[in-house]
């Protein structure tokens, strides 16, 4: 279904994702990730020491220099409620999209700004309540915070919520691997009815589907990840379903599918080869990874109370 | 205002006529904002300037304007609002586009208009008003001149389109009495010919069909005669945002596919609704759902940039 035009046309038309939000405005390189994350951290450290020097002209009640903390315990710390954002959504019996989309608003969101002015705590929630209505499974507001323990008040979530999205610039849409992962597991039954005879049919579609739904936990684990920043959705789909096929025993039909399927150049097929195995890596290295121990987000959290940004406190003579 | 206000506006405050006595009566209001019938006007400043019969400033007779508003508090707000405009004319980029700067400075103004309207302190809001106007003379100028830049860009585009406008309908008209005349031409060349020359009919009519003339094309003859006008001059002066409308058409795009989409797949997300049961499928089938739309979603976004980044 290429467009007759486009051939004709010197420059090759964009494809459709180029033009969303996700392609635009969130997409980096690890590389990029991790500088971008530095910065933002050494900046809003600069704040805080400003403004806590501030604070002690007016108020003359000396007080230490602030330790700032780091960008990379500031991860560790946001990874902490990223767990904590799963376990509501257990809790509430959220589906899986209210719940990857909430994980993607709050990297989102703290990717571009610091725990040390914006509270996790308060925003976890902000990013759990958006999200059940960005993918229509609203519950009211009411009902939402009788369910959380130390529930925060609804003027607030609702104060919360504006500064949130100002935060992932008012851009609602986010795209999950299980739309593309499904749309893999359908297209590889395609793929197999056009090469393999009948009889085999049945038994691949049952290594296939079993290979599917291990593929699903790895779908939901890489929202935990960095994935989102640095791959397409579809890229984690295919990867997800590369990593679950080595799991059970489907990798050499797998293996022929990716070989058959796309008609590109070899340098981009051996690069979307790199890129699906990244992906694999990462989600089998996330499903075995031990969740932030309690302890180390209780360390960061209590470092964390020397150096908050006291403009952000309203409470403060700021 | 106490009594009926329709009537009590009526009435002249001097010599105490209304519209019942005099239909004529025609109510102008002095600078100094009191309402006056015309012949009172007539008759105190026929002689030159005189002090107003309420107030005593004094007053002429051309100072007279005719009332646009009813409330003559919004008249004296619109005329001191045009008056202190013309001194505080600071725009948004003079504060380096520190939006607390400018709004301090927009409140500063309100701050003033209220004093002046209200006639709260108004020796002492003049005596400010001087001194900014001393403080800000060269940016007040510049200023100034900018707004007349800018009024006389839309004056200009309003005339242009004005003119062309006129050169459209001139043109349309000239158009259609040529057509009309070519076409009358030919049809006389018809029958002339019909009656003078020996050719069949079919043949001098068939010739003629060949030749008809053309209508003249409108857009081509527009083209030539609208003059076309240099902007650049202009759009040197006025740097806009970019506030076009988003246009969904203007962003062509190629889909490309690797794939096609099948019927029938076996789905673990659409067994729950047992399509392939008669009962239930139909009852679905009739609702419009297609397991297709699914599974071409699915499909779409699964190539979806599936090389993107890489």
């Amino acid at each position: 279904m290429v467009d007759p035009t486009a051939e004709a046309s010197p420059q090759p038309l964009p494809e459709p994702y180029e033009q969303c939000s996700q392609y635009r405005h969130w997409k980096h390189s690890a590389a990029e990730l991790q500088h971008l994350r530095q910065k933002v951290n050494l900046k809003a450290a600069a704040r805080v020491r400003k403004a806590v020097a501030e604070q002690q002209e007016l108020t003359r009640i000396p007080a230490p220099e602030p330790v700032c903390i780091t960008w990379d315990e500031q991860l560790q710390y946001c990874q902490y409620y990223e767990e904590r954002i799963r376990a509501y959504c257990r809790k509430l019996q959220f589906d899986r999209f209210v719940e990857a989309t909430a994980l993607a608003y709050f990297k989102r969101f703290y990717l571009r700004n610091t725990v040390m002015e914006y509270d996790p705590k308060l925003y976890l929630m902000t990013c759990l309540f958006i999200a059940t209505k960005v993918e229509s499974a609203h519950i009211s507001l009411a009902t939402f915070l009788e369910n959380i323990h130390k529930s925060p008040s609804p003027d607030m979530m609702i104060e919360l919520e504006f500064s949130l999205s100002k935060g992932i610039r008012y851009e609602y849409m986010v795209h999950h691997p299980f739309w593309p992962l499904h749309g893999f597991l359908l297209d590889v039954q395609n793929y197999i009815s056009s090469t393999h005879p009948r009889p085999a049919h049945e038994h691949l579609f049952q290594k296939l589907q079993r290979c599917y739904s291990r593929a699903e936990q790895f779908a939901s684990n890489a929202t935990l990840t960095d994935l989102t920043f640095t791959h397409m959705p579809s890229q984690i789909g295919l990867g997800c379903l590369l990593a679950a096929a080595r799991e059970r025993d489907f990798e050499k039909e797998l293996e022929q599918y990716l070989a058959s399927r796309f008609h590109a150049k070899l340098d981009e097929l051996v690069k979307l080869r790199i890129a699906l195995d990244a992906v694999a890596d990462a989600v089998v290295a996330q499903s075995t990874k031990p969740p932030i121990a309690k302890e180390a987000a209780a360390a960061v959290f209590k470092k964390l109370q020397g150096c908050l940004n006291p403009e952000f406190d309203p409470e403060s003579p700021l | 205002m106490a009594g009926i206000p329709a009537l009590d506006s009526d009435t002249c405050p001097v010599c105490k006529s209304d519209r019942y006595l005099n239909p004529t009566l025609r109510l102008l209001v002095s600078p100094c904002f009191h309402k006056m019938c015309d012949t009172c006007i007539n008759r105190l400043y026929l002689q030159g300037p005189a002090p107003c019969p309420i107030c005593r400033t004094r007053l002429r007779k051309q100072d007279f304007v005719a009332q646009t508003f009813e409330d003559l508090y919004v008249e004296k707000e619109i005329q001191q609002r045009k008056l202190i405009a013309r001194v505080y004319n600071k725009r948004p980029e003079d504060f380096k586009n520190n939006l607390k700067a400018y709004n301090n400075y927009l409140e500063e103004v309100e701050d003033i208009l209220f004093n002046l309207i209200n006639d709260i302190d108004v020796a002492e809001t003049k005596a400010r008003i001087e001194r900014y106007k001393a403080e800000n003379q060269q940016l007040i100028g510049a200023n100034l001149q900018k707004q007349m830049i800018e009024e006389r860009t839309v004056q200009g585009g309003l005339e242009r389109e004005k003119r062309e406008k006129i050169i459209r309908k001139e043109t349309y008209e000239q158009a259609v009495i040529e057509e009309a005349k070519v076409k009358k031409q030919a049809k006389a060349d018809i029958i002339r010919r019909l009656a003078e020359e020996d050719t069949s009919a079919s043949d001098v009519i068939a010739e003629a069909h060949a030749r008809r003339p053309r209508a003249p094309d409108i857009d081509k003859l527009l083209q030539a005669r609208l003059p076309t006008y240099d902007d650049s001059a202009a759009d040197h002066m006025l740097v806009e945002a970019d506030t076009s409308p988003f246009e969904p058409l203007d962003h062509p795009y190629a889909a490309v596919s690797y794939t096609i989409i099948k019927d029938f797949y076996s789905d673990p997300w659409q067994n729950h609704l047992r399509m392939d049961e008669p009962a239930r499928g139909g009852l679905l089938k009739a609702s419009g759902y297609m397991p297709k739309f699914a599974y071409e979603r699915a499909i779409t976004s699964a190539f979806a940039g599936i090389f993107a980044g890489i």
